[in-house]
């Protein structure tokens, strides 16, 4: 997935833009780069629904910069991204590792359990939340916050809980394909690779260190960038979970709840876009991080 | 499963075959399984709970802990199926007509150009690369609004291609199929070119060598799309022209009055498509990913 930050410096034809390109391009103008312009357009025109609105210049940017919401936000979602990592991550490891080493019949099966939750719509995914998670009679307390002695937690009111909770959702939702993404990775290491390793060590921890998880970087690398841009971007558990709020005391106020909340409930258009506007060089240069730094490393 | 390693069996030299992914010790992994086990029941109870659930009154639904209905009552089913709250059938099919012709449409879209960035130079393609990359990133809450006036004033308000035709616009795309194309070995992109065929024809005798990557691109913007809720939300308003998420979330909105089991129905239709698709598909999907990443 490296492709992305570098294009082959000599493909075999050189000239003009082929026409092979014109129905992407056109597709790519009128469907994303007009409403992109328009937003930077809208992102500095004043808020109005309905009627005419004026010129205001950079009136929003200024306004956003001093907003402690969405420092807030921000930092929760920064917060949202590195927890969902930091868990998925390890166990999709040790998941994957697992999975090629059970039964060769049992594979299908358990790969397409722990592959449900991220088939699912996200609407779905936080009613099912809702329903069986959460609450004093939810499973996370019934099976393990009460066996283990603790408290009842109300997951989705109590501010201390709110992101742990949306962390939780997301690693149900998409370890499964973390996953799945691992054990293709891990099946395309040449098997003379382990041959020769196998030559040098007896030690089958040394053998995955050295071997598996070097060859695993560009797939971790992907995980880890999908992951990021999910907390950032397409985020819609937040918005069932707590309808579009923040939750108690903003404990759970992502990015998109923000800009969600600016446009949709308030009636901020050209604020929301501002915010829009203002992220996106945040999410490129993060984005442009994740390749840069393994090349580095 | 870090107690099992290191493990002293792992030099008794198995050699897997190449590929196949098969372990390098041959011992059974009861325990390994077991742990699997665990945790793949887990991730799936929800779903056992939600097909229980068809049957269960709205008090019973409140017990998540408590799986078996205590009746076998199908009135939920059949009122959802008929049509009681929301013209179900035609929403369905709204859904799988959306994510068909957005994941058909992408993957056309997105092959091309991922074989024009991979095979081809021209002045301005790092630029335009990049630009097309960048779509993977910024919020769809940003765009919304314009693309919703942009989309208005094309006249596709609630018509599916107002939905479908911006879906086709795929960031991940661009980078999937130019990667795809780079692993086609340029011996075969020039013997195509030497034959004179021009590049449309080149184009579409190199399809073929980049299908698993079609195969599972078009899966997984399927399921993507599958997944939209924001720009149907608001280009589509009328109730037959909604899509299943949307027409779930306005009766999850609403009151209480009707049984919860009816959600319980709508949202194993919404999980039965893509849930299908994918074990139709499981065995492709893990070789092409496989081939696709680099090595």
């Amino acid at each position: 997935m490296q492709a992305a930050a570098s294009l082959p410096s000599s493909p075999s034809l050189a000239g003009r833009v082929p026409w092979l390109l014109a129905p992407y391009l056109l597709f790519f103008l009128a469907f994303w780069l007009l409403p992109l312009a328009g937003g930077v357009r809208l992102s500095m025109q004043s808020d109005v629904l309905y009627g005419d609105s004026e010129y205001v210049g950079r009136k929003h940017y200024r306004a956003l910069l001093q907003d402690p919401r969405l420092l807030k936000a921000l930092a929760n979602t920064a917060l949202f991204a590195a927890g969902s990592i930091v868990l998925i991550l390890p166990l999709a490891l040790l998941l994957a590792q697992a999975l090629r080493e059970t039964w060769r019949g049992w594979r299908p099966v358990l790969t397409f359990a722990l592959l449900l939750p991220g088939l699912t719509p996200p609407v779905v995914l936080a009613l099912l939340f809702l329903l069986v998670f959460h609450g004093e009679a939810g499973l996370l307390n019934q099976w393990f916050v009460l066996p283990l002695g603790g408290q009842a937690i109300n997951w989705l009111k109590d501010p201390d809980y709110i992101l742990p909770a949306l962390v939780l959702q997301s690693v149900w939702r998409w370890t499964g394909f973390v996953t799945f993404f691992f054990v293709a990775g891990m099946n395309a290491v040449p098997a003379a690779l382990y041959e020769a390793a196998h030559l040098e060590t007896t030690s089958r921890w040394s053998v995955w260190r050295h071997v598996t998880l070097p060859r695993l970087r560009p797939v971790i690398l992907f995980a880890v960038i999908y992951l990021v841009i999910d907390a950032f971007s397409l985020f819609a558990g937040a918005y069932v979970l707590l309808g579009g709020s923040g939750g108690t005391a903003d404990a759970g106020l992502l990015l998109v709840s923000y800009i969600y909340h600016q446009a949709f409930v308030l009636g901020k258009f050209g604020t929301a876009a501002a915010v829009s506007v203002l992220v996106s060089p945040l999410l490129l240069g993060l984005l442009w991080l994740c390749f840069l730094v393994p090349k580095r490393a | 499963m870090n107690s099992q390693l290191p493990s002293p069996q792992a030099a008794s030299g198995a050699i897997p075959p190449r590929g196949t992914g098969a372990p390098l010790h041959r011992r059974r992994p009861w325990i390994l399984t077991l742990c699997l086990l665990l945790v793949a029941v887990l991730f799936a109870y929800p779903f056992a709970w939600m097909l229980a659930g068809w049957f269960k009154s709205n008090r019973e639904l409140m017990m998540p802990t408590r799986f078996w209905p205590s009746t076998l009552d199908w009135s939920a089913f059949r009122r959802l199926v008929g049509g009681e709250w929301f013209p179900f059938g035609r929403v369905w099919f709204n859904s799988l007509w959306v994510a068909f012709w957005q994941a058909a449409g992408a993957v056309a879209l997105s092959s091309l150009a991922g074989y024009v960035f991979a095979r081809h130079t021209f002045r301005g393609r790092h630029l335009l690369f990049m630009l097309s990359v960048t779509v993977i990133v910024i919020p769809a809450q940003a765009m919304a609004i314009p693309l919703f006036s942009w989309i208005n004033g094309l006249g596709l308000t609630n018509h599916l291609a107002g939905v479908v035709l911006p879906g086709m616009v795929s960031g991940l795309g661009i980078i999937y199929f130019t990667q795809a194309f780079r692993h086609v070995p340029t011996s075969l992109v020039d013997a195509a070119r030497v034959e004179g065929a021009n590049e449309w024809r080149v184009y579409l005798s190199l399809l073929p060598l980049v299908r698993p990557a079609m195969v599972s691109f078009g899966l997984i913007h399927f399921i993507l799309a599958w997944h939209q809720h924001l720009i149907p939300l608001l280009v589509l308003s009328e109730a037959r022209q909604q899509t299943l998420p949307l027409a779930l979330s306005s009766l999850y909105g609403s009151s209480l009055r009707y049984p919860y089991a009816a959600l319980m129905v709508g949202s194993t239709f919404a999980v039965i498509p893509t849930a299908i698709l994918f074990a139709l598909l499981y065995r492709r999907l893990q070789t092409s990913l496989s081939r696709l990443l680099p090595h």
